[in-house]
């Protein structure tokens, strides 16, 4: 007699129907905020800094909407058709028409070659294995295109991924970049990514390693101009260590010529712009930029947990008489959060940017100037959990900011903004 | 027309198994943590008062589910008793006349309350008890936090008369392991999740857990069987539906006698290696085939699993 009620739940958990199940994931911020001066909520940034600050920062309505399903399961083998429609607003009125980004559309297959178990192959468009610090919503390795590859093949000791993506960069038709006698709009790169993930260093943490080589792809019309570099590399070491319920993430990247600039991510970084009268350009492509960031989040007690960044970038790309956008940018910042209860917590963050121009940078706009950004908020939140990462919150906050050197608004270089704004993820 | 049936019900498994073996993995974790206490278990109980204090607990304080879905509180005003798995604070829940299908939810903040549920009868006598092992691990959601999942069914007509809800002394030795709220971030948002193991979480002796009652209705046919590709809407297709038993089919001609062996063996070691998509996909076959037999070995041994 013990069995039938098991039975009955098997059969009920076995037979189970459910019309197209689709799974619905994505991301939405939103909210409303105003200057303490009057008119809208400003968002604070150093000039010239590659991110910014987030918390009671955001003044646009941004969203993504993934829609996957898994299409096949047997034998472990496995399909996964995933989308991403994702857009943005200003948040002034109820109708604000956009133009949705398709930012994702790929199929993933797992476990289909035999002598590989365990390694994915896919081909789309697709956010590929992005790496971020998302204190200052920074995506510092970030070569998400359109491509295809075999991801987490299993060398032992090592995951290995490799992919081709595409990059496409315009050169807004300047035929100064382009071929001399026809102005070119565009170019089309391709960007090869190999890492090396899950390098495990015992107590030690573990290591990620990754190269990135992309190349402008020239045709029989379309040439770069002989001082534009055609193709660069960046080199990526990022360490892991999981600490305090958290993590600590070090980070080095190096980036060269066609890959090298400001905020580079392991892409193409285009051609610059045309700055001021003088109609100069202010990026040659060749050259180098680096990067060190320290960064993680952790909980130092039961009520108490941080997110914090340290960063530092230097760009060095060859003047060539057209100026360029050289500069180094210094950014460190923390976000406590203390936990009143699983639903209700007061975050504070706490954000320093530092960003100083290289004479070649002066040379292409002399409008820039140094200048150093000190941004406080404190915010009450309430989210669905105990984490830092839980969500969805909504949260009040207020926010300071103090630039140096530049007027932020309203001919002051203070300003003081509050609002309301929700967040999630699922 | 019955092979595509069945074939159609296959397919709507497919996506299934690899929730168990999720639950299963999770579940590891916590078995070893429960043999150590495994001592505890089985501590000294003598169960004629036991089921004497049960009996008058159930008549005494059990709570009549009126909406059908209540919150269980564990706290420092709630009564505790010696349980067979120890010793622990407890509330009962009386069961309606009828066929019910019991989803028990615990939320799991920085500690979860791990629910042991004891089902006994009009004498108090337990006639079945659900702990650690037959919980399973439900990933946090937009709409919910991680939870400790119990789905089981009671029946009045089998002499089920009330629920025991408490937990026990193995869980509060055990932790649940979830994965890192840093990770399932960055998957949310298709960014790749930093390399961090995943956080234990400590059980303890108070805390809320939730529980419905579903009305089960026996002998309605399923809807047509449909894709189902998670766990969360398999889940939550057994909770929503009312499904039952179908009949038994019948076979053209019977098996032989080797050959219905061999199945039950086949569907018994599937089961053992905790394969049930094959043990299913087994049992189905060889019933299909004019086994009468495997059914009942699929049962079994699921039940002695």
């Amino acid at each position: 007699m013990k069995i039938l009620p098991l039975a009955a739940a098997v059969s009920a958990a076995l037979l189970a129907s459910q019309a197209m199940a689709v799974d619905f994931h994505g991301y939405l911020r939103s909210g409303i905020g105003a200057s303490s001066d009057g008119g809208d909520q400003i968002a604070m940034k150093a000039d010239g800094a590659g991110a910014k600050y987030r918390l009671g920062n955001e003044t646009e309505t941004y969203g993504e909407f993934k829609f996957g399903q898994e299409l096949y399961n047997e034998d472990g083998k496995r399909f996964y058709l995933d989308t991403n429609m994702a857009f943005s607003v200003d948040q002034a009125n109820d109708w604000e028409s956009t133009n949705p980004a398709f930012r994702e559309a790929v199929v993933v297959g797992e476990n289909l070659i035999e002598s590989l178990p365990g390694a994915k192959i896919w081909a789309g468009k697709r956010f590929y294995q992005r790496h971020d610090s998302h204190i200052i919503d920074f995506y510092y390795w970030n070569t998400s295109a359109p491509g295809g590859g075999i991801e987490n093949i299993d060398l032992g000791g090592a995951k290995m991924s490799l992919a081709w993506l595409r990059n496409t960069q315009d050169t807004g038709g300047n035929s100064e970049i382009g071929n001399e006698w026809t102005e070119a709009t565009s170019f089309t790169g391709n960007n090869l990514d190999l890492r090396f993930s899950d390098i495990q260093l015992g107590n030690a943490g573990s290591l990620e390693l990754g190269v990135n080589y992309a190349k402008y792809s020239e045709t029989d019309t379309n040439k770069l101009h002989s001082d534009f570099a055609q193709d660069g590399f960046m080199l990526t070491a990022e360490h892991t260590l999981p600490i305090m319920n958290g993590f600590n993430k070090f980070v080095l990247q190096y980036a060269s010529d066609a890959m090298a600039g400001n905020g580079f991510s392991g892409s193409l970084t285009g051609f610059g712009n045309q700055a001021g009268s003088t109609g100069t350009i202010s990026k040659t492509n060749s050259g180098n930029a680096w990067r060190v960031i320290n960064h993680g989040a952790i909980e130092l007690s039961s009520n108490i947990e941080m997110l914090y960044v340290g960063l530092y970038e230097k760009s060095d790309l060859d003047n060539k008489g057209f100026g360029t956008d050289n500069r180094e940018w210094f950014s460190v910042g923390v976000r406590p959060m203390y936990k009143w209860s699983n639903t209700m917590s007061t975050l504070m963050e706490v954000g320093y940017d530092d960003v100083s121009w290289d004479a070649s940078a002066r040379i292409a706009n002399p409008s820039r100037q140094d200048n150093s950004l000190t941004k406080v908020t404190l915010a009450q939140q309430w989210q669905a959990g105990p984490s830092i990462w839980s969500r969805p919150a909504l949260r009040a906050f207020v926010t300071y900011g103090n630039n140096s050197d530049i007027e932020i608004a309203n001919d002051s270089k203070d300003q003081v903004t509050f609002g309301l704004q929700m967040e999630a993820w699922w | 027309m019955k092979k595509s049936m069945l074939s159609l019900a296959l397919i709507g498994l497919l996506g299934l198994p690899a929730s168990i073996v999720t639950a299963q993995t999770y579940s590891v974790a916590n078995e070893q943590a429960i043999h150590l206490g495994s001592d505890q278990a089985t501590l000294e109980y003598d169960s004629d008062i036991a089921r004497m204090a049960l009996h008058s607990v159930a008549n005494e304080r059990a709570i009549h589910l009126g909406s059908d879905q209540a919150t269980l509180v564990f706290d420092r005003d709630t009564a505790s008793m010696a349980l067979p798995l120890g010793a622990s604070r407890y509330q009962v829940v009386q069961i309606p006349q009828g066929q019910y299908q019991v989803n028990i939810r615990a939320d799991i903040y920085k500690s979860v309350f791990a629910p042991t549920v004891y089902v006994i009868d009009a004498q108090g006598q337990i006639l079945q008890t659900y702990s650690q092992q037959q919980l399973s691990l439900k990933p946090a959601t937009a709409m919910s936090p991680d939870q400790l999942q119990l789905t089981f069914v009671v029946d009045s007509q089998q002499g089920a008369q009330a629920l025991i809800i408490a937990t026990s002394a193995a869980q509060l030795l055990a932790t649940t392991e979830i994965e890192h709220p840093a990770r399932q971030l960055a998957k949310a948002r298709s960014n790749q999740p930093p390399n961090i193991p995943n956080l234990f979480i400590q059980h303890v002796a108070t805390g809320e857990v939730q529980i419905r009652l579903s009305k089960m209705e026996t002998h309605t046919q399923p809807a047509a069987p449909i894709l189902v590709t998670s766990t969360a809407t398999a889940r939550d297709a057994a909770q929503n539906h009312q499904v039952s038993l179908s009949a038994e089919p019948t076979a053209a001609k019977p098996l032989l006698a080797e050959s219905e062996a061999m199945y039950n063996q086949a569907i018994n070691k599937a089961v053992a290696n905790k394969d049930h998509e094959l043990a299913l996909k087994l049992m189905l076959e060889a019933t299909e085939h004019g086994s009468t037999s495997a059914r009942a070995t699929y049962l079994e041994a699921l039940q002695n699993l």
